[in-house]
């Protein structure tokens, strides 16, 4: 069989005829990771039958795909590199900040150093809770003891006060 | 403008990779400067003819993006043991310049200012092509793409596809027969 034999016009109108027919009207998919990678270990020779089959489907199906490949699949052994702008180097560096000296993980108090990281929050939540318990308690108590103590002068009941500073009580009205 | 000369960088250790996802910031300044080359060429190929090479550093920017993006979500997909580094940049690299084209289908730059040569070339469209299923195996369809939409001859499909050019020979010859017989049975239902 020549080479003749193989491509012909006949042929190639039905290939076309196959393709509009079929052919999306959408310019067609991006390329997601897991393709990328199949697509490189397609290039490096690096796939198993079935894999090979998979690339060679999306091949088959991606024109501008196809076209991206058969043009750099004679380089990939030694990838083309082209002078690149200073100021892209620049710029692409900058996508990834340095971080700040002593900025690690997270700083933890000394209680949290007693407990599983996970314990923490309801921990915390639990501690809120009680300690708006305990304010309702002692403010309910105060209004209903406390301020009928001092509004009854002969209740007996004194209260301390301390002056440090040495004001009098007088002074502080 | 001042350009940083070529320079092809050897392949990465899995350890500076593994370094460089964890966020060192020196590693990533060494990871632009090597593979930049390979990326702005890659973006290069597919916008200059395209006649839209004024887009290619912003394109080569994207790329980066990519990588770095959701804490290098991107680049931690690359696994090592299945293909070198600079191959799969080329990929995404010509991925993403294709995406740039397909989204900015129309040309923006002032008619006056491109060359003549950049201009008598018209801007092609991509389809993806929905091959019924079952019909043709992917290497068969494969073949006939490489012939007659790439205008390959036998030697070059095999070539590319790593086969015999015999082996081409026999899979063009079942493809056309497939075709042949898909298309006779659609006619005879209408």
């Amino acid at each position: 069989m020549t080479e003749k034999d193989t491509k012909n016009k006949q042929s190639e109108a039905l290939w076309r005829e196959a393709r509009e027919a079929w052919q999306e009207s959408a310019g067609g998919r991006a390329l997601d990771a897991a393709d990328a990678m199949t697509l490189a270990a397609y290039l490096d020779g690096r796939l198993e039958a079935e894999e090979a089959e998979a690339a060679e489907a999306r091949l088959a199906a991606d024109p501008a795909l196809l076209e991206a490949v058969a043009d750099l699949q004679g380089l990939v052994p030694a990838p083309v590199s082209a002078p690149v702008p200073e100021s892209l180097i620049a710029r692409a560096q900058g996508l990834v900040r340095e971080q700040p000296k002593g900025e690690g993980p997270a700083k933890v108090g000394w209680i949290a150093r007693w407990f599983p990281s996970g314990v923490m929050q309801p921990l915390g939540v639990a501690g809120a809770m009680a300690a708006l318990v305990i304010v309702c308690g002692l403010s309910f108590e105060l209004g209903r003891s406390g301020w009928a103590a001092i509004d009854e002068p002969g209740s007996g009941d004194s209260v301390a006060f301390s002056d440090p500073l040495g004001f009098s009580e007088d002074s502080l009205l | 403008m001042t350009r940083t000369p070529v320079r092809i960088a050897r392949e990465w250790g899995d350890q500076e990779l593994s370094d460089l996802l964890a966020g060192e910031k020196a590693l990533w300044d060494r990871f632009v400067r090597d593979h930049a080359p390979v990326i702005f060429a890659a973006v290069q190929r597919k916008l200059v003819p395209a006649g839209r090479s004024q887009d290619a550093e912003d394109v080569a920017q994207d790329v980066f993006m990519k990588l770095v993006k959701n804490d290098f979500k991107l680049l931690k997909s690359f696994d090592p043991a299945r293909a070198k580094l600079s191959t799969w940049l080329t990929i995404v690299s010509v991925s993403t310049a294709i995406d740039h084209l397909r989204r900015n289908a129309k040309p923006t730059s002032d008619i006056d200012a491109l060359p003549e040569a950049v201009l008598s070339v018209p801007a092609k469209e991509y389809h993806w092509i929905n091959i019924p299923e079952g019909l043709l195996p992917a290497r068969q369809a494969l073949v006939l793409e490489l012939l007659y939409q790439k205008d390959m001859e036998v030697a070059e499909a095999a070539d590319f596809l790593g086969i015999d050019p015999q082996t081409v020979r026999s899979m063009h010859h079942k493809a056309l027969t497939k075709l042949r017989g898909h298309f006779r049975k659609e006619a005879d239902a209408v």
